[in-house]
């Protein structure tokens, strides 16, 4: 990989394909743009292979970073183009992931029923969390919001939506952790 | 910022949620921090859960192919941007007709007008100058058919064609006619490896008990069969051949129609020709 040895791109990607598109899709909500921040984050980590540390974490922890980070820059952008009322573009965009923004577009029965699906599966997936922890990881994770937006949008105090953050991941590490040790 | 403010951050940095001045502040600490940096990659390990703790969404296969085909198109051109070991000068940049591949949409068109260029950049750049040869087409070509989907797959699929036809000493050949359908044929041949690809569109179709034959036309005249093949209903083929010729002795590459079962020497007038320019 870091040779610039195609064949491991060939690799990674066969292997970490699904998962990075899992990440997108639940991001982006929308099958062509989840298709390409996937196109973006294994090209990003075929650029960027020299700055993947083995001894900072596993690979599919780099790529959910980097996959993550792609499909927020298009969320962003949306919403950027959602609040620019000169930018004509903002008429054809998709509604952004921050679900509680995208109330605009017409209603689209297909749309509405895949996006409750996705609200469904997410909060599944953080079932272990208290509600109040969950809130802020669904807007941090999901929505992309920065530590600000958060408490704007919850109406709390900065430090509480750092705890808060902090006590979700502390949360959810521990059965990665004991899965670790069981596999050494 | 000291390192309890800091550890406070950390949740929020994996979630890439701080604000600018907060990253530079806790980025700066956990340089010197042994203890910040690895609580740090804990806390990417908790994000990356949550995605990994997703239902599994996987792309279709088919558009699954056609990703994984482009990227390696980029990266096989990307690493030839990087490592180039001379540039190619003017005269050894294609003189033929622009390629059609640019008017087509599907990403497999792309994939492959990235691979090819590279192809031909590649030929020059890893020091095959004084054996790069270069196409000469009797005819110009426009449109064909860009919908094949068995080639789109096959080609996508393979893993070891990429190599196959990326590797240093890769010369490329094409091949055109005039015709109603404007047959037109590219030949990537690894010299290294002794093999041949050939890949060819909008083949007229077959008329009953006939093949087409692919053949090496060498300076000598001596022809040699590449083998046969036949078109997919949408006039596409592809062909893959092993045979050790020196980069100073083939000539031209040909396809003719030949009886069923193929032929020893061409037996009709090529309709397809592609000719070896020395540089
Ligand atoms: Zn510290």
């Amino acid at each position: 990989m870091a040779t610039g040895d195609e064949a491991a791109l060939g690799a990674l990607y066969d292997r970490y394909t699904t998962s990075i598109h899992t990440i997108a899709y639940y991001l982006l909500g929308q099958a062509d743009e989840a298709e390409d921040a996937v196109e973006e984050t294994f090209w990003q980590a075929w650029r960027e292979a020299s700055r993947y540390d083995a001894s900072r974490g596993a690979v599919s922890t780099w790529l959910s970073t980097i996959a993550r980070s792609r499909a927020l820059d298009r969320q962003r952008a949306w919403r950027r183009r959602a609040e620019d009322p000169l930018d004509t573009t903002a008429q054809t965009s998709p509604d952004a992931g921050d679900r509680a923004d995208a109330m605009a577009a017409a209603p689209d029965p297909q749309r509405d029923a895949e996006s409750a699906e996705r609200a469904r599966d997410i909060a599944v997936a953080l079932a272990r969390l208290p509600a109040e922890q969950r809130e802020v990881i669904e807007l941090a994770y999901f929505a992309g919001l920065s530590q600000s937006e958060i408490a704007a949008r919850t109406s709390l105090p900065l430090g509480t939506v750092k705890t808060r953050a902090r006590l979700a991941l502390e949360k959810l590490r521990a059965p990665l952790a004991q899965h670790r040790q069981l596999s050494r | 910022m000291g390192h309890d403010a800091v550890r406070e951050l950390l949740a929020l940095a994996a979630l890439d949620a701080l604000s600018p001045s907060d990253r530079k502040a806790l980025e700066a600490h956990a340089r010197s921090c042994e203890t910040c940096t690895r609580e740090l990659a804990e806390m990417r390990d908790s994000v990356a859960s949550i995605g990994a703790a997703l239902p599994a969404r996987p792309l279709a296969p088919e558009r699954g192919s056609l990703i994984r085909a482009r990227l390696m198109g980029r990266a096989v051109a990307d690493r030839a941007n990087v490592t180039p070991i001379r540039k190619p000068s003017p005269a050894t940049q294609p003189a033929s007709p622009p390629l059609p591949f640019t008017s087509s949409r599907s990403p497999y068109w792309m994939w492959l007008a990235a691979a090819t260029f590279v192809l031909a950049a590649g030929a020059v750049a890893y020091g095959a100058n004084e054996h790069a040869a270069h196409v000469q087409l009797l005819a110009a070509t426009s449109s064909y058919d860009s919908e094949n989907a068995a080639l789109k797959k096959r080609l996508s699929d393979q893993q070891a064609m990429i190599s196959e036809l990326s590797g240093p000493g890769v010369m490329v050949i094409d091949a055109n006619a005039t015709s109603a359908r404007q047959p037109y044929a590219r030949m990537f041949w690894n010299q290294p490896m002794n093999r041949w690809t050939f890949v060819a569109y909008n083949l007229p179709p077959m008329s009953p008990g006939h093949t087409y034959q692919l053949w090496l036309v060498m300076k000598d005249k001596k022809k040699v069969s590449a083998g046969m093949f036949e078109p997919t209903p949408t006039g596409s083929a592809m062909l893959q051949a092993t045979y050790a010729v020196s980069s100073d002795s083939l000539a031209a590459i040909a396809v003719t129609t030949e009886p069923m079962g193929g032929s020893a020497q061409p037996t009709t007038t090529p309709f397809l020709i592609g000719a070896m320019k020395a540089e």
